[in-house]
């Protein structure tokens, strides 16, 4: 077992490249990574349906981007992303109708009025959360899963054609097939178009 | 339209391969490059077949210098490695070569099915390469450096691991390419092969020890084998 250990370390070693990509290839996926979900300073767009001015002023005070509309088009908005969620009053209870249980816009919206009411003599008044689309009781995998499946998609094909072109290196078939008259780009051209499919 | 090779050096971090080599592959001949592994002959094919760069010198194709796209057509390489897809079948391989080259259709099909005859792998060509011995995986390769039925050839090794009938059939073909008019730079450390090339280039330790016709460079020796210039050359053999 010592001589695998001293081994794999020696050929790691030579292996600058792979130590260089272990270095620097999660620094700059963590850097996608951000601009993906650090997006604080993000404003979540709520629309307004019959709030009394007085409620109003407060969640302005909050911080969200406010719509004022009236309910008949409430709904249209949310499925075209417009806004986020959907603030009413019915019958003195409030109604935040929102458009998905997302980690980012959901939980702000839902902070964002409940501190509204808590600001308002002594939050009184019910809130009622809803979803448009899904539950709140889906789970992380729920609404992280399809994201996840297309980023390990990716992640393998990436893998396969990289060790593809690997064992064309090795069996040495990259300086034969170089030899032939095709061209740098058609090579490529036709890699990409494989993977692509893929 | 000869090969010509003029005062070629390269060198690797470290170790000079090639130091100041020159010589001339007339048309219609068999240059043989001889000389122990290590001693440069694959890196002076590859140089010449333009795979890699020279470090000093020149080499001319047919009067075109190397490298250069129109000569890609007209040159057949078969690689010390055999350069193989081993998770292919051997008619798979040859299929890819051969469309590299612009060949298609029928005239692909047949031309890669003399070919698999003449090497008598015709049965095998639907099996994995993978599955393949160490020879016929030789004989495959030498085949489809010869698929677009080029007028140089640039064969490294291409008799090693092959049993003596075998070899006799691929010097029959040679002697074939010969008669069509066709160049071959071949590299061997079988003497009595070297013996039946035209020329020989004997190469050790990058530098060029002898380099002529094979027959006057067997006449100034007084054994009548070409074993005995390398003695000669390092005053003390392999």
């Amino acid at each position: 077992m010592v001589a695998i250990i001293i081994r794999i370390a020696r050929q790691l070693f030579n292996d600058k490249r792979s130590l260089a990509l272990m270095l620097f290839a999660p620094m700059f996926i963590m850097t996608f990574l951000y601009l993906i979900f650090g997006d604080n300073v993000y404003k979540p767009k709520l629309a307004l349906v019959d709030i009394p001015s007085q409620m109003e002023s407060a969640i302005r005070k909050q911080d969200v981007v406010i719509v004022k509309v009236d309910s008949s088009n409430s709904d249209k908005l949310i499925e075209d992303g417009k806004v986020d969620g959907v603030l009413s009053m019915k019958a003195g209870v409030l109604n935040l109708h929102l458009q998905k249980a997302d980690a980012v816009k959901a939980p702000k919206l839902t902070r964002a009025v409940s501190d509204t009411l808590k600001s308002m003599s002594g939050g009184s008044g019910a809130l009622v959360v809803d979803y448009h689309y899904g539950s709140a009781d889906e789970s992380a995998f729920k609404s992280l899963g399809y994201m996840f499946l297309g980023v390990f998609s990716f992640f393998f094909v990436f893998l396969i054609s990289g060790v593809s072109f690997i064992k064309e290196r090795i069996f040495g078939t990259v300086e034969r097939f170089m030899l032939a008259p095709v061209s740098r780009y058609q090579v490529v051209g036709g890699y990409w178009v494989l993977v692509f499919l893929l | 339209m000869s090969i010509e090779v003029k005062n070629i050096s390269k060198s690797y971090p470290g170790n000079k391969v090639l130091d100041n080599i020159s010589l001339v592959a007339q048309e219609g001949q068999i240059l043989g490059l001889i000389g122990p592994s290590g001693a440069g002959k694959t890196t002076l094919i590859r140089l010449i077949t333009g795979a890699i760069k020279a470090d000093d010198g020149e080499i001319f194709i047919g009067g075109i210098k190397v490298p250069d796209r129109r000569l890609l057509k007209t040159m057949g390489y078969m690689p010390q490695s055999e350069g193989l897809y081993t998770d292919l079948t051997g008619f798979d391989n040859m299929f890819f070569y051969a469309r590299l080259y612009g060949l298609k259709g029928k005239v692909m099909v047949d031309r890669c099915r003399n070919l698999l005859e003449f090497i008598s792998l015709e049965k095998d060509a639907n099996k994995l390469v993978s599955e393949y011995s160490f020879g016929m995986r030789k004989r495959l390769s030498l085949i489809i450096a010869l698929i677009h039925e080029p007028k140089y050839l640039f064969l490294d090794e291409p008799t090693v691991g092959i049993d003596p009938r075998l070899r006799l059939k691929i010097w029959g073909l040679f002697d074939k390419l010969l008669a069509e008019g066709k160049s071959l730079i071949l590299s061997t450390h079988v003497m009595d092969e070297a013996e039946r090339c035209e020329s020989c280039a004997l190469i050790q330790d990058g530098h060029l020890l002898a380099y002529g016709k094979t027959k006057s460079l067997l006449a100034g020796t007084k054994s009548g084998s070409l074993e005995e210039l390398f003695l000669v050359g390092q005053g003390g053999g392999f």
